[in-house]
Parts: structure tokens; sequence; C-alpha cells
């Protein structure tokens, strides 16, 4: 029997502001991270949480300013999504995430066909945090609560 | 590669996001003030903006990257 995870305090982000067509505004979850390889740090920068997304994905950039200048000498893998012809080569990598004080070892997928900066998706951010979206008024948001399971 | 620099600096009044983001240019990475009350540095690549921004004499920022166009998107990538 799996010995039960250790959960931290939640801490609780808003949800922040993204522009749409026509004046329209989304009401997105955006969390701060920084990435690290080794001795080298990135500066903070903002990733979507995206509970659909089967991988942590990172722009191409993040992996050049952790060192990696040639991201096509990881694995390579395609990636789709819910619109059947979109593909996108994505090539991994292993790097440390840093979540506010908390930091660990994931491989992160890399591209430099990704529209945005960074999603954190299921393996890598979802098996370390519980999330808990909550999108409604007054104050929409989400929380984390970090989980320690055993194996 | 030189730095994209807006035509005039970008300030608003604290927690503008939505216009400081619509005045950034597509397809690049922006240095937001921590209170997003201004664009701090602009860059075709993540280091370059950042290297602005330290530049700048910044410590206190966030990076983002602006889309090729702001649309409603189901990101959701599977393999």
């Amino acid at each position: 029997m799996a010995a039960p995870g250790l959960v931290s305090c939640p801490l609780k982000y808003p949800y922040k502001q993204s522009p749409l067509p026509n004046g329209e505004v989304d009401r997105v979850p955006i969390l701060s991270i920084q990435v690290a390889r080794g001795s080298v740090l990135t500066s903070p920068f903002e990733a979507i949480i995206d509970s659909g997304s089967s991988d942590c994905l990172f722009h191409g950039d993040i992996a050049r300013a952790v060192g990696i200048t040639d991201i096509t000498s990881g694995i390579h893998s395609v990636t789709g999504g819910v619109v059947g012809e979109a593909q996108m080569d994505l090539y991994a990598h292993d790097i440390r995430l840093l979540v506010g004080s908390d930091n660990f070892k994931i491989t992160g997928q890399f591209s430099d066909q990704l529209p945005i900066g960074c999603l954190l998706g299921r393996p890598g951010f979802f098996d370390k945090f519980i999330v808990t979206f909550d999108p409604t008024e007054p104050n929409p948001g989400f929380e984390l609560a970090r989980i320690h399971k055993k194996k | 590669m030189a730095s994209i620099t807006p035509q005039m600096p970008v300030r608003t009044k604290a927690g503008n996001r939505l216009e400081l983001l619509l005045s950034a240019p597509m397809n690049s990475w922006i240095a937001l003030s921590k209170d997003e009350s201004k664009i701090i540095a602009i860059g075709k690549t993540f280091m370059e903006a950042d290297a602005t921004a330290k530049q700048a004499g910044e410590k206190d920022y966030v990076l983002t990257r602006t889309p090729d166009a702001w649309l409603r998107r189901a990101l959701y990538p599977v393999r």
C-alpha cells in the first residue's frame, strides 16, 4: 500500500488577464517559474498551467537560456493539439523546475514552434502539486499544494 | 541582434497588464515589472529581453512571451 502523501499548505494565486480579439479578456492560470540546468538559472518567466497538456512544454529559448544551444540534440517526438493537422516537433531535455521555494528535476519538452513561453502539464507538474482551479468571481485564481509521495 | 525597443516608454498604472501586453510586439519576449506597471525590456529572444532588463538595472521582473496573435486558443498538446 502506498504511504500517504505529505501535502504542504496551499498557496493561492490570482488568474492573470490575457487579451482576446474584439476587446475581450481571458483569465488564465499563470505562474511565475524558473528553470535551471547545472549551475545556470533563468530569470523568472510566466507559464500557463494546463491540465490538458501531456507534457511540460517550453519554448526553445528557455533551453538556450540554460546552455542547451541545440535543442534538437534531445530525444525527438511530435505533439498534436485538438486541431488534428496541427503538429509540433518536441525535443526532450532534463532540467530542474523552480516553483516558489521548491525545485525538482523534470524532463521538459522544448520547441521553437510553441507560441507561448511555457505550458505546465501533467508529468512534471501535476504529479508534484494538487492544483485547485477556482475561476469564479470575485477573485478568480488557483491554489497549489505541493505533494510529496513516497514511492 | 538589436533589441526591439518601444517607440515610447510604456508605463501604465500598476496592474494594467492588458494594456502592456497589447502594446508589445507579437512573437517577442517582454520583461514586465513585478507590479505590471511597465515594460522594462523587449527582445526577439528570452536572453535578449533578459539581458536588456539587467542592463537597465532592473532586478524584479518577470519575462513573458507574446504569441503570434491574441487569439482564443485550445492548447492541450497531446502526444
